[in-house]
């Protein structure tokens, strides 16, 4: 699992980005060294272009001789860890089972030990009948490579003056024939011309035989694997075994250098039974199957002649050039190369050149998937360029760029926004500015200006007359919406509305939807009760409702069950509630709102839960507006707006704060003149000196 | 599992819960409005609760932001917090406390709450002079006669031109604003209508984010 650094939330391993939020997750896993794709931890090859991952550390087995040299890591030779390929433990085991004398077909069993199963196909990996097609099936000699029919283990005596005809050589082993090899193995062949990169693959000298030591073939590892472990028998001590019988020994030079190490097995000295064959063991590091350091011989003719391996080696051509002459090999001569296998061969001083990598398409990030042959990779009629004049257009944006880079840098408009209040002409603007409003609003406090007549609100007129009609001790529920910071102007609003509500005999049941709202519900509600001793009898403040519209919701049908919030007595108890239960039981409802939202709630839930119920509202002069298409629509019966609303209420009520009333709408008057002229000669300033950025 | 909690859970919850207060609504019968009411009653505790817990986290955020530079502000305000909060208790608690309350209210929360409120009105005027300094755009000019209509045609200014301006205000506030704002509140109607149904069907998950 993954887990993301932002969130924390875990991620399938392999993931690129989190599944919950987005955020880019960490690359874990193994990168693949090829294509760069991100593999899971437990990967050994890449899921996308099946490189190996985890460069094969070849760790040599007890038995296995310390000179020998390992094999280059990360080859990507078909190999299997142990214990996830069967085929080659079935193929292993199958061996140990069968009977020296059968015959396998097919060139792997040409090199097992006899008794290789007749269908070799079943034990066999797709990569493994490939190979052997050319020789599988039992057809006659002549369709069987001649070096591999050499290898072959014939059933019959060895016959080295008939070797297979060359029509059934393929074509591109004809170099590797060998010629007619002497079957005498007191002539042995010269000696033979190995190039110094395969000196060192050369195997230690084989256990020789009695008469003629066979020559060792450099078997490749993954083919020592199938070789079987033969029980040694008693090697017929009479009959003269070439070097390798029924096959022609070529002359020197001619054997591939790759079976120079495979040698003549020492004559069986055991029975089958006497000694059970070893198992060849399995490097799992490597990725292939190793030698062990008794390599179960290869049986050439029957029983008698048995080919026996030098330790495993990988390829030649796979192998660091060793400096070391060429052996002697008893019976064959040492082969060229072929012509084929040359641009193979490793030479040395020369560095090797890595390998192009894909950077586009679907193969991006393989490597030596095209080999960049010479000249292909420059257009054929790629001429070089002779200097020309450059367009004028491209000197002209040439030089237009030059230009720009070389002027200074200009400071961000926004910086210049930011800087303007620092200037000395902005702090004397806001100087003026608030000294004007101070001016406005305390010049009424000592000098009455008889600039203003009465106000005129006709709503506020209209609600008078609603909540005149109203009958008395009728239960009103009044939504207290606002606080502190509107109390200044929401007090003079609400003020005359509740003493009207008062003078009718009404019973005022307060709730609120803000924190405050009760608090600023009680201050005015003091003011404006005459008889304190009344309040328990004429007011009931239920307090703060949590939940904004579902409070609202849940108070208007449960009024009943809430508690007063200054005594801690439940709603039900009280006188003025005795037949309050829900908004079906109140005879109109007051919205004193400063805030649009508070209004509009209020509205929604009233006409949902009772939709008959009048409704007036108190509001303040920044939401007149938004307020009035509601009392046009008929859900507000009456509104008293702002300040002007409120002084207009208040001089119908004739309530006695006629005196505060006028300072108030004169010093609103004069600030909304002063902002009016400031505003007017802001325009004319800024009109007439120009714009500044 | 995460994905469980954090997605499919709260989805399903808030989904059929819509549905069920929507259904409430709809079909008012004995089973789905009990429903319904107990749903938003639920909605009304949970919500107190949320309230509880952003106190709790606005002293958390600036117990952090006290240790910085600055952070005097951050002490004032938990300080008054705390309080604000210690003396509404009392004052709920105990009867013979609740002078303290009202006292806390009337005379520290009020005149600060009223003075922040105040400075509106001075940033306005600033605001209103230095109205076509960066831009003079026709809106620009239709805003600046507007409010300066709107601001003259409220003050009960002596007549001819009192009756002239009141008029025009009244005609500016019942034609073009209110037009305006009726569209402007069919359109958050709209809004709020397809924001439902967004929430009814997991489409927006305010809840989860």
């Amino acid at each position: 699992m993954i887990y993301c650094p932002k969130c924390g939330t875990a991620n399938r391993q392999g993931s690129k980005f989190c599944n919950e939020c987005g955020a880019p997750l960490p690359a874990t896993g193994l990168r693949c060294p090829m294509c760069g794709a991100m593999n899971p931890a437990g990967n050994l090859y890449c899921d996308r272009c099946s490189a190996r991952l985890i460069p094969a550390e070849r760790v040599p087995p007890e038995e296995e001789k310390p000179e020998r040299p390992s094999p280059p890591k990360g080859i990507s030779l078909p190999s299997v860890p142990l214990g996830e390929e069967e085929w080659l433990s079935e193929l292993r085991a199958e061996a140990l089972d069968l009977a020296p004398e059968e015959e396998t077909p097919g060139w792997p069993g040409e090199l097992e030990a006899p008794g290789e199963p007749p269908t070799p196909e079943t034990a066999i990996p797709e990569w493994l009948a490939e190979l052997e097609a050319p020789a599988a099936p039992p057809a006659p000699e002549a369709a069987i490579p001649e070096w591999l029919a050499e290898l072959e283990a014939p059933a019959a005596p060895p016959t080295p003056e008939a070797p297979p005809p060359e029509a059934a050589i393929p074509e591109w082993l004809v170099g590797l024939e060998a010629p007619a090899a002497p079957p005498a193995p007191e002539a042995p062949p010269p000696e033979a011309a190995i190039p110094e990169w395969l000196v060192g693959l050369e195997a230690p000298a084989a256990p020789p035989a009695p008469e003629a030591p066979p020559p060792e073939a450099a078997i490749p590892e993954w083919l020592v694997e199938l070789e079987e472990t033969v029980p040694e028998a008693p090697p017929p001590a009479e009959k003269p075994t070439p070097p390798l019988a029924g096959i022609p020994v070529p002359p020197s030079g001619e054997i591939p250098e790759w079976l120079r190490d495979v040698e003549f097995a020492p004559p069986i000295q055991e029975e089958p039974s006497a000694q059970p064959p070893p198992v060849a063991e399995v490097d799992v590091h490597a990725g292939m199957p190793s030698a062990s350091t008794t390599v179960p011989p290869i049986l050439i003719e029957g029983e008698e002649e048995i080919l026996s391996t030098a330790p495993a080696e990988i390829p030649d051509w796979l192998k660091e050039a060793p400096a070391e002459a060429p052996p002697e090999y008893g019976g064959l001569v040492p082969a060229e190369i072929p012509e084929w296998l040359r641009p193979l061969q490793p030479r040395e001083g020369v560095a090797v050149e890595e390998e192009p990598t894909e950077t586009e398409g679907f193969l991006s990030g393989l490597r030596g998937l095209l080999p960049i042959g010479k000249g292909l990779d420059m257009p054929a009629t790629a001429q070089p360029l002779l200097p020309r004049a450059p367009r004028p257009a491209a000197v002209a944006r040439a030089e237009l760029l030059q230009g720009l880079l070389s002027r200074p840098l200009i400071t961000p408009p926004t910086a210049e926004i930011r800087e303007a209040p620092r200037q000395s002409g902005w702090v004397l603007t806001r100087f003026l500015v608030g000294v004007i409003l101070l001016a406005a609003i305390l010049l009424p406090m000592l000098v009455r200006l008889p600039l203003f007549g009465p106000p005129t609100a006709p709503t506020a007129e209209a609600l008078f007359a609603t909540v005149n009609q109203l009958p008395g001790n009728t239960p009103v529920l009044i939504a207290w919406e606002y606080g502190p910071a509107e109390s200044d102007e929401m007090d003079r609003v609400a003020g005359p509305l509740i003493e009207h509500l008062l003078r009718r005999e009404a019973r005022l049941i307060v709730v609120s939807t803000r924190m405050e709202g009760p608090a600023a519900a009680e201050a005015l509600l003091a003011s404006r009760l005459v008889d304190p001793s009344e309040r328990s009898r004429r007011i009931a403040n239920l307090g703060y409702l949590p939940g904004q519209a579902a409070g609202v919701r849940e108070a208007l049908g449960n009024l009943g069950g809430r508690t007063e919030a200054m005594t801690g007595l439940p709603a039900s108890q009280l006188d003025i509630m005795a037949d309050v239960h829900s908004i079906a039981d109140v005879g109109m409802v007051v919205i004193l709102a400063a805030q649009p939202d508070d209004l509009k709630t209020w509205l929604e839930q009233i006409s949902v839960a009772n939709p008959n119920v009048p409704v007036v509202a108190g509001v303040s002069a920044r939401i007149e507006l938004i307020s009035t298409p509601y009392l046009a629509a008929g859900q507000l019966r009456g509104m008293v707006a702002g300040l002007t609303g409120g002084a207009v209420y208040e001089r119908q009520l004739d309530t006695g704060w006629g005196r505060e009333y006028e300072y108030y709408l004169t010093s609103l008057g004069m600030a909304q003149l002063a902002i009016a002229a400031l505003t007017v000669i802001g325009a004319l300033i800024f009109l007439v000196g120009g714009r500044k950025r | 599992m995460d994905r469980l909690v954090k997605r499919i859970l709260p989805t399903s919850i808030a989904v059929g819960t819509g549905l069920l207060v929507l259904l409430g609504y709809l079909l008012p019968v004995p089973p789905l409005a009990s429903v319904r009411d107990e749903l938003i009653r639920w909605a009304v505790i949970i919500a107190a609760f949320a309230f509880i817990l952003g106190f709790f986290n606005l002293l958390r955020v600036h117990s952090g932001r006290a240790r910085k530079p600055g952070g005097i502000y951050s002490v004032i305000l938990i300080l008054t917090a705390l309080t604000s909060l210690v003396l509404t208790l009392a004052a709920l608690l105990i009867p013979s406390l609740r002078f303290l309350g009202d006292w806390w209210f009337r005379y520290v929360l009020s005149p600060l709450q009223a003075t922040v409120a105040g400075l509106i009105a001075f940033v306005l005027a600033v605001a209103a002079f230095r109205l076509l300094r960066h831009r003079r755009e026709a809106g620009v000019l239709v805003f600046l006669v507007a409010a300066l209509v709107v601001l003259l045609g409220t003050l009960p200014l002596p007549a001819p031109a009192g009756n002239w301006l009141a008029n025009l205000r009244t005609w500016w506030m019942n034609v073009p604003a209110m037009a305006g704002m009726r569209g402007l509140l069919i359109g958050v109607g709209l809004g709020v209508l397809l924001v439902g149904l967004r929430v009814l069907t997991g489409s927006d998950r305010p809840y989860s984010d």
